[in-house]
């Protein structure tokens, strides 16, 4: 195909097209995707006078700031590290059991598990509060008479706030099981069978055979939950106590025009961020990299006797993993629920200990403070801001996914995009107020529309992600082939091959991001000027004391989650 | 001492519509290189998996040396697997595939390597230690998963189509490697394939597997020349069968007729007259001849219509003057050409007779 242009140039209309196509895909990546993830870090330094002003040499408070984000970034690294500890003692069994085993009412634990991906995390911060530290939980199951922690309980040993952690795993753990889950469902399961017909117990099978080759998984889990702990807002502001984690600090130094301190602070999380997946991404892609680590246990020369613990656990405590896996499920995901849809009840007409309407569900929603209204308009706000942050997102995601598939020099993309899913969402949306916002641009003042390109930044990756998995899930590339060699343009092919076979990776990435954009809190808060959504209310009606209300609205998000779970369920089947 | 005994092997799938194992009786003797042969399907994966511990009988007793071992996990049975699929693990190189059995026995690494070393200089394996098993060919690859069952020291190899995944010439070069190494570790082998070339030419003896049941057991020679069952006798190699009916039957053998009013002597022995029969010859035993020879028996009347060169034998196809085709097989050096006229002799010691099967004899010839 051939066109003559302005200058009577011939020039090719296919190549044109497709590097027009490659331009524009990369040109929109750039803006709505790295430029508000990595501005903060040109803002800092461009800034670096200011910053260093107010952070390290405050005529009135001198370095107390620096001092106060040490504090925090020590605190919440301290978390993460512990919640991920535990995210791997419950996965890698959780994960196994789905992976491997087959029983009944198997859909509905790994529904359990994906839940609080989908649950908007302060409905679900809310829920584990009331049932830790109120008498409608489990103190009152309990006959306490009170709840049956404090609120601001610290676990002895690790000193870390009970609540904080508890959400925090919770929250975080579904990343563990899932990819490690699949990862092992790649495995072909005859090499267990193999390992165990040359003597191998089946504990010694699965640490010598199936962990190893399921650590890039793991891994990939781990970071992904490491840094969603990092950046979890909307829970832990609720369950924070007098504790302050690093993106709690943001999301408060924001809202007091602290913006030096604040920047500062999200400027070393993108950077810790970054620092933490690149290396993993590195490490898991390189061939052969987890035969190249030691084998720990020859050199401590404890194998025999590991292996005799081994042999043990697998004849008699076998069924440990399936007892602690479910235990937990149904203590952090279960409960929670079920004690706020007991306690909306409890609470319809008027509260139930004071036997006062104002403490009733209705007289909060429909009395003088109105919260029904401010659900509705919550419910609109959110459901647009998912709905145009999703299409959006789902447009660059096909075009990122075909370029990185198509062109070598993109692969590069991949990786780089993994950067907006581990940086903490309170750091991305102080980024995009300074990059947007009046302070920067100037273009888009707080409110929805900033929501929509904050949430956009990181719905791209999931949806690429996603979409590439289907693409390598599946031949595509053979398919694309036979369709060429019948004579199909690279256009034909995309829109009757590839696109055809990669659209449930899709569907899928879009339900992902639209229920993450439904229930996200911390880059929100920061952005949303007065357009507030349903997660944010809840954590205004908890700080306002609006505790029916706030039951109510967590309610109602639970039960649009589980809506969103079935649909989710339905199309990755 | 690694005896191995089956006792009323049943096994289901498919909520019992699909039988794998139909009571199942075997009994195979210490040091024994034994084959269980069967097309597709017919259940011989299930068994070895009964034996191995992968797969639960629904009934029956499995016995190694002796001992009940229904209950016993995979890993303390004591039994070595070679697989189809090789499944060497990928993240380990050559020299840990082969210690891992000794590995997860708790032996240390000093005298973990002098096994391996050991083991690869029995097996003449000239391949770096440190390769990984997907930078070797599978011919290499299956090589060392045997080694790696070796290593394990136990006495009781189980292979499961160990050679069906390898290039031909691979396939008959570890075929004989396979037999030597078995015999000289004297250890029991359970070898399963549906290639019934490979299993004459390794196996002391061999069971015959059809729909979950064992049809019949005896060692290649046996089963050749003497099959029970007409299932053995289209199974194993080539065999010509004719229906007919015995007319004539005495201590010395019997005339059995077939179509066309042809008769055909032969020395079995126990018909009755009457009776409907299935008459089988194997191709080599034909004789063809373009003159008449006074010595030849049962001498036919054809002409040749198809030929299939081997290199050293030709396969002739011959339609007899009743109308039957024959297949035959002779040296190379006598060359006929299509259309020729030719004599078919049947030698009345090797034409075997079958009962006539309920059936029907295309029923039974049917290899699902
Ligand atoms: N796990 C299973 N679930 C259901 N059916 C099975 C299972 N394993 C085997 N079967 C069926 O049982 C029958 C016997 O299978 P088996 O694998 O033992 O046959 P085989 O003789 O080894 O065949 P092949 O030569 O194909 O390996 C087959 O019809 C097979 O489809
Ligand atoms: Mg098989």
């Amino acid at each position: 195909m051939q066109m003559v242009n302005f200058f009577g140039k011939k020039i090719d209309v296919r190549s044109f097209l497709s590097k027009l196509f490659l331009t524009a895909t990369l040109i929109s990546l750039g803006v709505f995707v790295f430029l508000p993830t990595f501005y903060l870090i040109s803002f800092t330094f461009l800034g670096w006078d200011e910053v260093y002003r107010e952070v390290f040499a405050n005529p009135l408070i001198g370095d107390e700031h620096w001092q106060q984000i040490k504090g925090i970034l020590i605190f919440s690294f301290r978390i993460a590290l512990i919640a991920v500890l535990i995210d791997i003692l419950i996965g890698i069994p959780l994960g196994y059991i789905l992976a491997r085993k087959n029983f009944r009412g198997k859909g509905v634990v790994e529904d359990l598990v994906t839940l609080p991906l989908v649950i908007p995390t302060s409905a679900f911060g809310f829920a584990t509060l009331i049932t830790w530290t109120t008498i409608a939980g489990i103190g009152g199951f309990l006959g306490l008479g009170r709840g049956l922690v404090e609120l601001n309980y610290v676990v002895p040993i690790i000193k870390i706030p009970f609540l904080i952690l508890i959400v925090h795993v919770t929250l975080t753990f579904p990343y563990v099981v899932r990819i490690f889950k699949s990862k092992l469902e790649e495995l072909n399961p005859e090499f267990e069978i193999a390992s165990r017909s040359l003597g191998a117990s089946v504990f010694t099978t699965f640490r010598s055979i199936v962990f190893p080759q399921a650590l890039p998984g793991l891994f990939s889990g781990v970071v992904l939950a490491f840094a969603r702990s990092l950046g979890e807002t909307g829970a832990t502001i609720i369950v924070a106590g007098v504790n302050t984690t690093a993106s709690i600090a943001i999301v408060k130094w924001e809202l007091e025009f602290k913006i030096a301190p604040a920047s500062f602070l999200g400027f070393l999380l993108i950077l810790i961020a970054s620092s933490m997946i690149l290396p993993v991404e590195y490490f898991v892609s390189r061939e052969r990299s987890i035969s190249s680590l030691p084998n720990l246990t020859e050199i401590l020369r404890i194998e025999k006797y590991l292996l005799k613990f081994e042999k043990t656990i697998s004849r008699k405590l076998y069924w440990v993993k399936e007892v602690v896996s479910f235990i937990f499920i149904g203590i952090c995901v279960i409960l929670p629920i079920l004690v706020v849809l007991n306690s909306v009840i409890l609470y319809w007409s008027a509260d139930p200990y004071t036997g006062k309407i104002e403490g009733g569900v209705i007289y909060q929603l429909f009395g003088p403070a109105n919260y029904f209204k401010s659900l509705i308009r919550a419910t609109a706000v959110s459901l647009i801001v998912a709905a145009v942050s999703t299409y959006i997102s789902v447009c660059i995601g096909i075009a990122t996914a075909i370029t990185i598939e198509k062109y070598r020099f993109c692969r590069a993309i991949r990786s780089l995009l993994k950067v907006p899913l581990v940086v903490p969402t309170s750091t991305l949306g102080l980024s995009m107020i300074l990059l947007w916002g009046p302070k920067g641009l100037g273009l888009i003042n707080p409110g929805i529309w900033l929501i929509i390109l904050t949430h956009i930044v990181f719905s791209v990756p999931v949806v690429v992600e996603s979409a590439l998995a289907s693409y390598e899930g599946s031949d595509v590339e053979v398919y694309e082939e036979a369709a060429r060699s019948l004579g199909a343009t690279p256009y034909d092919v995309a829109e009757t091959v590839t696109l055809p076979i990669i659209k449930r990776g899709i569907f899928t990435g879009a339900i992902l991001s639209f229920t993450h954009s439904l229930g996200e809190t911390g880059a929100t808060f920061i952005v949303m000027g007065r357009d507030a959504t349903v997660s944010t209310l809840v954590v205004n009606m908890v700080e306002a004391l609006a505790i029916p209300a706030a039951l109510f609205a967590s309610t109602y998000l639970i039960a649009l989650s589980l809506i969103l779970l079935f649909v989710f369920r339905k199309i990755s089947k | 001492m690694p005896d191995v005994k089956l006792v009323n092997i049943s096994k289901r799938y498919g909520k019992g519509r699909i039988i794998a194992a139909d009571k199942v009786n075997l009994e195979i003797k210490d040091g024994e290189y034994f084959t269980i042969l069967g097309p597709s399907g017919c259940g011989k994966s299930t068994l070895l998996k009964i034996i191995a511990g992968i797969v639960k009988p629904d009934e029956g007793e499995v016995y190694v040396g002796g001992k009940l071992i229904n209950d016993v996990p995979i890993e303390e049975r004591h039994i070595a697997m070679v697989f189809q699929n090789i499944l060497l693990f990928p993240h380990m190189n050559v020299e840990e595939n082969i210690g891992y059995a000794p590995r997860v026995k708790g032996i240390e690494r000093e005298r973990r390597a002098k096994i391996v070393e050991e083991i690869v200089s029995m097996l003449k394996l000239t391949l770096r230690s440190t390769a990984f098993p997907d930078e070797l060919s599978r011919g290499a690859q299956q090589k060392v998963s045997l080694a790696r069952a070796i290593a394990s020291e136990t006495n009781l190899f189980l292979l499961d189509e160990p050679l069906s995944a390898l290039d031909s010439r691979v396939r008959l070069e570890l075929r004989y490697e396979l037999r030597r190494l078995v015999k000289e570790l004297g250890v029991t082998a359970i070898h399963v394939t549906h290639d019934q070339e490979e299993a004459m030419s390794i196996s002391d003896r061999i069971a015959i597997m059809k729909h979950g049941k064992i049809i019949e057991v005896g060692s290649p020679v046996e089963l050749y020349l003497g099959p029970q069952t007409i299932f053995t006798a289209h199974f194993l190699g080539k065999m010509n069968f004719m229906e007919g009916v015995v007319i004539e039957s005495s201590g010395g053998g019997c005339v059995v007729e077939v179509s066309g009013g042809v008769r055909i002597r032969t020395k079995a022995k126990g018909r009755f007259a009457r009776e409907r029969v299935v008459l089988a010859i194997r191709p080599e035993f034909i004789k063809l001849s373009q003159t008449i020879n006074e010595n030849n028996k049962n001498v036919i009347e054809g002409r040749i219509i198809e030929k299939f060169y081997t290199g050293s034998y030709i396969y002739y196809k011959v339609k007899l003057e009743n109308g039957i085709e024959v297949l035959t097989l002779t040296e190379a050096e006598k060359m006929y050409k299509d259309g020729d006229k030719i004599y078919a002799s049947f030698p009345p010691e090797y034409v075997i007779l079958f009962k006539y099967p309920e059936e029907g004899l295309e029923k039974e010839l049917s290899l699902e």
